[in-house]
């Protein structure tokens, strides 16, 4: 039989092979890139305005943005390229057959919990222009942001009905008028309060140390860097070199996040109480064309994001056992349904909701790209029996205990401890020594060991989960008929 | 059992381990670049800022 159903492969997260992935560095930069800008970044950099001034916050953002890409890259990249696989099916081979609806989770409530957040954030500048322009009265703003929320998820599902293909082909489109319409808000937030208005602000509710201060403006941006997990290995499967894959990955995603703040930054800093978000500003001060400028930005931006949001997020759930029977419409709407309930009811609180969420990102993302960086560099030596990574049942390596890694769960709750130590997700205090190291990077060290300690102590001893000499085909199953040579065997 | 799964991934859970089908690796040089992008210049960007 020949392989010749891409649309099957690339709609159930199967392995891809190389000749069938058409993306260059060009389309994944592009795809990352527009992923990564959205209004989600004016509420990144008003947070960071809480602690740090514009020059220092500046310098914290591109850095941040850059030390943040490192964790995700090394968790996802790899596997994903070389199989053509997503991340939700790479983690199985350290959390379960079963032990992967965890990281699926993770990956519908993050891409969601970013949707939810773009959608409000679309309708309250909606609301905002509205009530701006005295075309709707204030007593219905709330209301507004509902319904201007739940359009706009039936719009994502409009465009992305057509399939995977044509999200991806959208992306390019989106990132250049996004990279333009960004440009211009930036020129005019300037234009508006000058150079030296932004470089004089000080930062809102500072720490007493700066170094408690530097380090939540780096984890803020560590953590929506993890945030990329769902999204890395959906678009690095369809390139064919990793190596081509690497840069646009880390400019698109990391950069594309980090300049894309910078704009909210500055905006928190001169504009109290704005949390970042400039569209009342600039439309106080520059009435309906410049309101128009932010509702372009605000539309298109949101859109590319939002898109990529519900196709990783579909792509996870369809690993669910008797979910690929689904099409990909009805796929998208009920993975949308949650959010669209969100939108429409809770929309006025998603001030308090994102704190906890960007928390959220770090607490969850850190150890599993902790335990996956273990097991696929020091434990695997990058190899994966790729056909248990699908085997649903004991005939797969990764079964372990019903389906379950013991291993891969107490790492991964031991790198969660180690995060909410040194950092309170819901105050957002911190204890030493998280003003010198950040919570994500530690939880994702202490998880990563955790898990190696743990498959050499009780995995690799008798063989379970494809470590050890004792490893083998489990019983029952045929041996691969084709085996890896090029790459040495796993060390333990 | 591996029988239960569609032909189509069986097949391609076969080929996918051929190297000549896989996608091609980073190398040695890309990781060092790499770690100077994402290490060492945020280290050096943070010291600028702290200093400024």
């Amino acid at each position: 039989m020949s392989i010749d159903n891409y649309k099957l492969a690339e709609e159930n997260g199967w392995p891809l092979m190389r000749s069938e992935r058409g993306f260059g560095k060009l389309a994944i930069f592009l795809a990352a890139f527009s992923t990564a800008m959205a209004t989600w970044c004016f509420t990144i950099g008003g947070f960071v305005s809480t602690y740090l001034s514009a020059t220092a916050g500046t310098f914290a953002l591109l850095a941040g943005s850059l030390l943040g890409i490192v964790m995700v890259t090394l968790a996802t990249l790899p596997m994903c390229s070389k199989y053509g696989i997503d991340s939700v099916v790479a983690s199985r081979a350290q959390l379960g057959t079963r032990g992967s609806y965890l990281s699926l989770f993770l990956v519908y409530t993050s891409t969601m919990g970013w949707n939810v957040i773009l959608f409000i954030y679309k309708g309250r500048a909606i609301a905002e222009l509205l009530v701006t322009f005295g075309i709707m009265d204030r007593k219905y703003w709330n209301l507004c942001v509902a319904i201007v929320g739940v359009l706009a998820v039936f719009v994502v599902l409009d465009l992305i009905r057509k399939g995977p293909e044509y999200v991806r082909s959208r992306g390019p489109i989106i990132a250049i008028m996004v990279t333009v319409m960004s440009t211009v808000v930036l020129g005019l937030l300037i234009m508006r309060v000058g150079l030296h208005g932004v470089l004089s602000a000080v930062a809102i509710a500072p720490y007493d140390g700066a170094a408690g201060n530097w380090t939540s403006a780096l984890e803020v941006m560590v953590a929506v860097n993890l945030s990329w997990w769902p999204y890395v290995g959906p678009i690095v499967r369809t390139s064919p070199s990793a190596r081509q894959s690497l840069w646009p990955v880390v400019v698109g995603f990391g950069l594309g996040v980090g300049i894309g703040s910078l704009v909210g930054l500055y905006t928190g800093l001169v504009v109290k109480d704005s949390g970042g978000d400039p569209t009342s500003f600039l439309v106080d001060q520059g009435g309906v064309i410049v309101g128009i400028v932010m509702l372009a930005f605000l539309l298109i931006a949101n859109v590319g994001t939002a898109m990529m949001g519900i196709y990783a997020s579909s792509l996870a759930v369809r690993q669910l056992p008797k979910a690929d029977k689904l099409s990909w419409k009805w796929t998208i709407f009920l993975v949308s349904l949650p959010a669209m309930l969100v939108v429409g009811f809770f929309a006025s609180s998603a001030e308090s909701f994102f704190t906890i969420f960007l928390a959220f990102l770090g607490v969850a993302f850190a150890p599993l790209c902790g335990i996956q960086i273990a097991d696929w560099f020091v434990l695997r030596r990058g190899r994966f029996d790729v056909l248990s990574l699908y085997l649903p049942d004991r005939s797969s390596k990764y079964f372990y205990l019903a389906g379950l890694n013991p291993v891969g769960f107490v790492a991964f709750a031991a790198g969660i401890a180690t995060y909410i130590y040194l950092l309170d997700p819901i105050n957002y205090v911190y204890r030493t020594p998280f003003q010198y190291t950040t919570a994500s990077f530690p939880a994702a060290i202490v998880a990563g060991v955790v898990y190696i300690v743990g498959v050499m102590l009780f995995l690799a001893p008798s063989g379970v989960g494809g470590y050890g000499r004792k490893s083998a085909a489990p019983s029952g199953r045929p041996a691969s008929p084709v085996t890896e040579t090029a790459t040495p065997a796993p060390v333990v | 059992m591996s029988t239960r799964l569609p032909e189509e991934l069986q097949q391609r859970c076969a080929q996918i381990l051929d190297n000549d089908v896989q996608g091609v690796p980073l190398t040695c040089s890309d990781y060092l670049l790499f770690a100077i992008a994402t290490i060492m210049v945020p280290a050096i960007l943070i010291a600028i800022g702290v200093l400024l």
